[in-house]
Formats: structure tokens, C-alpha cells, sequence
């Protein structure tokens, strides 16, 4: 389902990402880990297409993305680590504009599809300004499912999120494994590695696999 | 496509949501402005001519033709509307001069009449007070428009001469004298008839009040983005990630807000020219429909100040940076415009940069919806402008997402 090769990025003469490979079937929940700066951003960034690719190839699917960029968009769901809504309109806006371009149809989804699993109707007619991070956060993961596609990206989706929040994140994200998709996540967060059947740790820009159940100081050791 | 359209359309939901807020804060800098206008039209008119020239004149031991020719030239017209003179002694005139009581020392010789007679033509002396001021300066020319005038007449009066004599007409001579005097008299006496009527004014073609008019909608203009920072501002690093993988890069996404502040600003002023000329109509009780009928006039004007605006805000880190970095560039654009004072006060240097500047084409702009000359060379520059800087914005956009 991803298969990235030889990925190397860096910013100006800072190597961030060098020969960077990984690899996930469908249904793979593939956690990357490492210390604070380390590029687990910049990678996804290059995986959900918001950057230029430097070096190194990528194929969702068998599907080249260099080729037909569209592979992104129908593809891919990423949730960036700040929530990429526009504040001052409704839930229900920011939604249509990301089903806009999507086959699906916004009203059955929050009826009976995936985004009904996300709580979002209540929230509807609110001003985003007006709502908690974690509701931010469904709503950030409501807009990238609006494809409905088979692989979700997302950047440290319980950062500064309260227990209830991140059980919510975590249940809808079992689901979703559970029905086929494939999750790439960054984390910092135990409850979120144990749904992770691969663990990537990202150290001086190399990702190396490592046991999916490294747990506590020795997954600390494994950082450094 | 459909999303670039609902993104727009999502943006001016937006931005509309605030017209209120934007309206009010519109209304708080025409105050401003307005101010400003006044300040600077009273700086401007500060060192105007208030009273008389009093000229200095020292004229001791000279004969009666030279008093009578000085008593001619005071009671000229052009003089006396003008000047006043005080008859005094060369040491006398000196300290009037240097006191600033006096304009001008003019030093007669004792025999000015004879001597132009003769063909001596012994000059008198104009001394003008040190650090030349206005009223020195209109002296000045005053003298060298008698001077020319005086020159022009003998002149005539030796080219007369050559002639009768050439052709041996002498006995003639004295008649041609007469009708010669005749005709430089009469000329002289009524010298402003022999003048067209203009208006030199460091305004240019507008008045006072319509060129701070101009300055003031100008300013209105670009300072108007400060108080839409809130969607204008630049946009989150994860909300432009997300909108380039949608496929709006940069430059649809600064296209989207330049857009939304062209409509904004449009709705805004439209609104705020309605309430204005139903005040108006309300004070005068005649509506103002001819000037109404010149807003679509302003529009290449909103179209570069939104796109500098939305430039502006791409450069800058936050909203409120954003917000200071637009007062700070509309205000030097204004000023090195001549919006504040008048080119002609400033250095050469300015009024050659000035035409490279949008704020001074935005200038002729505004004054050409006040007097109703539609400028089509101003509104081309400023659209050239409005794509310039919707692709300066761009490429900062471009980059900012790519990084």
C-alpha cells in the first residue's frame, strides 16, 4: 500500500531526511517515533505531497504520484499537527469545502458514513474560533476523510489533547484500521503505539524498525 | 476548479462576516485622514503673503524726472497691488533689510531718467534680504518684469531712430517718439492685460482641497488591509500544506485573498459613498449622482492597494506584524508620493522616485475621479501594479508552503 524509497530532504545544508525508506500493508497502522525536531514532520509533509519530494520515491498503491498528482488527493487523508481550518467559519463550512471536490456526498457521511463516527453534527452550525482542540482535531480529521481514502497520514493527532479527546481520536482510529485503512502516524504517546503494528524510529535522519512493542526506557534508549 | 471556487466563496463569507468591524474601522482613519489633511494644509499655507511688500527705496539727491519716473512706478498697477515703498536713506534701507522690515533696497542713481534718456542706462540696485522668502522672491520678479518691460520699450525707441535716420525721415522722428511712448505707456500702466491668468501651485492642476482629498482617499486606500487581518493574514504552514495538496499553490491562494480584499473593499466603499452622499444630501439637499457615477473610477486604485496589501501580510510573520508593516509602507509610499507635502516641497530625488511608486499613481488616480478626467495611463499602471505585487505575494506564498 506505501512504499517509500531512498526519501532524503534537507533544509538549506541541514540534512533532515537521508535515505529514508518504509513500507506498509493494507491495514498497517505504522507509528514513526523520535525526539522533538527530528523530521518526523518533514516526512510526512513529503509523504502527503505538501512538499517537494528532494530525492527518493514514492507509491501508494503501485501509484506513482510524480506522475499524476492526483494520487495525493484521492489517496490520502493527512492531518497536519495544527489543525488547517479556516477559524472564523462554521464546522459545516470548512467540511463543504473539502467535499467539494470529493465524490462523496457530506450529508450521507454525517449521517450514516465515516464522518458520523467523528460526532460532527452537533457541531455544524459552530464557528471553529469557538471550539475545543479536540473537537478541532475530529473536525481536522473529518475534512481529510472527505475522499475517503484508504491511507491516513496524521502528525501527532493527540498533541495537547485532553484523555477523553484522545480516547475519541484513538477509537475512530481503530475503526479505521479495523475497515481496511492504513494509518502513518507520528506520536508520542503509548496508548497510540499499541494500535501501531510497525514502529519507525527517526534518529539523525535515518528511520530504522524497530519492535512494535518497545515500550517505556528502552524505546526512550532507542531515540537517542 | 470547484474547490478554488468554494474557496473563494468560503473566503468571502468570510470576509464579509467582518464588513461591520471593517466599516467602523474605515470610518476611524477617514477621521484620521481627514486630520491629517487639515494639518497639512496648514503647514502647507503657513508662509503665505499676508499684507503688503514694503520695499525700501533710497532715492537721496536724486532729480525731479527720477522722483517723478518712482512716484509712476509705485502707483503702477501691478506694483501697488503688491508693494508698498518707504523713501529712506542706503544705510537706513540696509537695517530694514537686515531687520526684515523691508523686501527689498532698490538704490537709485540721481539721474535714472537722464541717464536712460542719454543711453547711459547707470542700473538701479535691487539688494534682496538674505535667505530669499516669498515676499523677496515675488520682488525679484516683479523687477526683472519692469526691467524686461523698460528694455523692451528703448528698444524700440533706438530701433525707431536707426530706421528714421536710415531712410531720412528725422523730421518724423519726434512723432514716432510720441506714438512709441504712447504704446509702451499704455502697455505698461495696464501690464495684466498683457498677461494669461494662471495658477501656479505646488497642487498641481488640483486645488488645495481637492489634491488632500485625493491624498486622503489614497491613504483611506492602503491603509484600509489593517483592519482586515483577520483573513488576510497569512496562512497557518498546515492550512497552506493542505491547500497546495487540494492544488492551490501559491498563486491561486494569493489570488483567492486579493479577490476577497478587492470585493471587501469595493462593498465597503460603495457603502460608505452611499452614506456620505446621503449626509450630504441631507446638509446640501442636492445628491451627489455625478460623483457616484465616477466610483467604478476607483477601482484600479483598490485593486493595487489590495494586492499590496495582501503582499504585505504574506511578509509579514503574523497578523499583527502585518498590521504595522502597512502603516509604515502606505505612510513613506504617501509620503515620498507627495501625498503629505507637495513634491515640489520635497528633494528633486523624491519627485524622481515618486513616479516609480503606486501611491503616486494612485494619486493621479483619486485626482482624476475628484475632477472627472478618467486617466487610463494611471489606471494601466495600476492594474501593472495590482500583478506585481499579487505575484510578489505569490512567490512568498510558494515558498512558505514549499518549506
Amino acid at each position: 500500500m506505501i512504499d517509500v524509497r531512498g526519501i532524503s530532504y534537507s533544509y538549506g545544508r541541514r540534512q533532515v531526511l537521508e535515505e529514508v525508506s518504509l513500507y506498509a500493508e493494507k491495514g498497517d497502522c505504522v507509528a514513526i517515533a523520535g525526539a522533538n525536531g527530528c523530521g518526523k514532520s518533514t516526512l510526512l509533509s513529503l509523504l502527503a505531497g505538501a512538499m517537494r519530494l528532494q530525492k527518493g520515491e514514492i507509491r501508494y498503491g503501485g501509484q506513482d504520484p510524480r506522475k499524476d498528482v492526483g494520487v495525493f488527493r484521492r489517496m490520502l487523508g493527512y492531518v497536519p499537527q495544527d489543525n488547517p481550518l479556516l477559524e472564523e467559519l462554521t464546522v459545516r463550512d470548512n467540511l463543504r469545502l473539502w467535499y467539494s471536490s470529493s465524490p462523496f456526498s457530506l450529508k450521507e457521511d454525517l449521517q450514516s458514513g465515516i464522518l458520523s463516527l467523528l460526532k460532527l453534527e452537533e457541531m455544524l452550525p459552530m464557528a471553529v474560533s469557538k471550539l475545543s482542540g479536540g473537537m478541532k482535531k475530529r473536525v481536522s480529521i473529518g475534512c481529510a476523510l472527505a475522499a475517503h481514502p484508504p491511507i491516513l497520514i496524521l502528525d501527532e493527532p493527540s498533541a495537547a489533547l485532553d484523555l477523553i479527546c484522545k480516547e475519541d481520536i484513538r477509537g475512530y482510529l481503530k475503526w479505521f484500521q479495523k475497515n481496511g485503512g492504513t494509518i502513518l502516524i507520528t506520536t508520542h504517546e503509548e496508548a497510540e503505539l499499541d494500535l501501531c503494528n510497525r514502529l519507525y524510529i527517526l534518529r539523525k535522519g535515518k528511520l530504522r524498525e524497530e519492535n512494535p512493542a518497545l515500550r517505556g526506557e528502552r524505546l526512550v534508549q532507542a531515540f537517542v | 476548479m470547484k474547490f478554488f471556487w468554494n474557496l473563494q466563496l468560503l473566503e468571502c463569507k468570510r470576509a464579509f462576516r467582518k464588513l461591520p468591524q471593517i466599516l467602523l474601522g474605515a470610518v476611524v482613519l477617514i477621521a484620521i485622514v481627514g486630520t491629517i489633511a487639515f494639518c497639512g494644509q496648514s503647514v502647507l499655507y503657513q508662509d503665505a503673503v499676508s499684507g503688503r511688500i514694503q520695499i525700501a527705496v533710497a532715492a537721496e539727491g536724486s532729480s525731479e524726472n527720477t522722483e517723478l519716473a518712482l512716484s509712476f512706478l509705485e502707483h503702477m498697477e501691478t506694483v501697488a497691488s503688491l508693494c508698498s515703498f518707504v523713501y529712506t536713506s542706503e544705510a537706513e534701507g540696509m537695517e530694514m533689510l537686515e531687520s526684515g522690515e523691508a523686501a527689498a533696497l532698490l538704490v537709485v542713481p540721481e539721474t535714472l531718467v537722464e541717464d536712460i534718456i542719454s543711453g547711459a542706462n547707470t542700473p538701479v540696485r535691487v539688494i534682496l534680504a538674505q535667505g530669499m522668502d516669498v515676499s523677496s522672491a515675488l520682488v525679484e520678479e516683479v523687477t526683472s518684469a519692469g526691467a524686461g518691460t523698460l528694455g523692451a520699450s528703448q528698444a524700440g525707441i533706438y530701433g525707431a531712430y536707426d530706421l528714421y535716420t536710415r531712410y531720412g525721415y528725422e523730421t518724423e522722428l519726434s512723432q514716432a517718439y510720441d506714438d512709441l511712448n504712447q504704446i509702451y505707456l499704455t502697455a505698461a500702466l495696464s501690464r495684466t492685460s498683457l498677461f494669461d491668468g494662471e495658477t501656479v501651485s505646488a497642487t498641481g492642476e488640483l486645488s488645495v482641497l481637492e489634491y488632500y482629498l485625493a491624498s486622503g482617499i489614497v491613504l483611506l486606500l492602503l491603509l484600509w488591509g489593517m483592519t482586515c487581518g483577520s483573513f488576510l493574514e497569512k496562512d497557518s504552514r498546515s492550512l497552506s500544506r493542505k491547500l497546495r495538496i487540494a492544488g492551490i499553490g501559491g498563486g491561486k491562494r494569493t489570488l483567492v485573498k486579493c479577490l476577497t480584499a478587492f470585493l471587501t473593499m469595493a462593498a465597503g466603499i460603495l457603502i460608505l459613498a452611499f452614506l456620505a452622499a446621503g449626509i450630504w444630501t441631507g446638509l446640501r439637499g442636492q445628491w451627489p449622482g455625478e460623483l457616484l457615477a465616477r466610483l467604478p473610477m476607483l477601482l484600479p486604485l483598490c485593486a493595487c492597494a489590495c494586492a499590496l496589501t495582501v503582499c504585505l501580510y504574506q511578509a509579514a510573520p503574523t497578523a499583527g506584524s502585518g498590521i504595522l508593516l502597512i502603516f509604515l509602507v502606505s505612510a513613506s509610499l504617501l509620503f515620498l508620493a507627495g501625498g503629505f507635502v507637495p513634491s515640489a516641497f520635497l528633494p528633486q530625488s523624491f519627485e524622481n522616485l515618486s513616479r516609480f511608486l503606486p501611491a503616486s499613481w494612485m494619486m493621479e488616480g483619486a485626482g482624476a475621479f475628484l475632477t472627472g478626467e478618467f486617466s487610463g495611463q494611471a489606471a494601466g499602471v495600476l492594474l501593472a501594479f495590482a500583478v506585481l505585487f499579487w505575484g510578489l505575494g505569490a512567490w512568498m506564498a510558494g515558498r512558505e508552503g514549499a518549506e
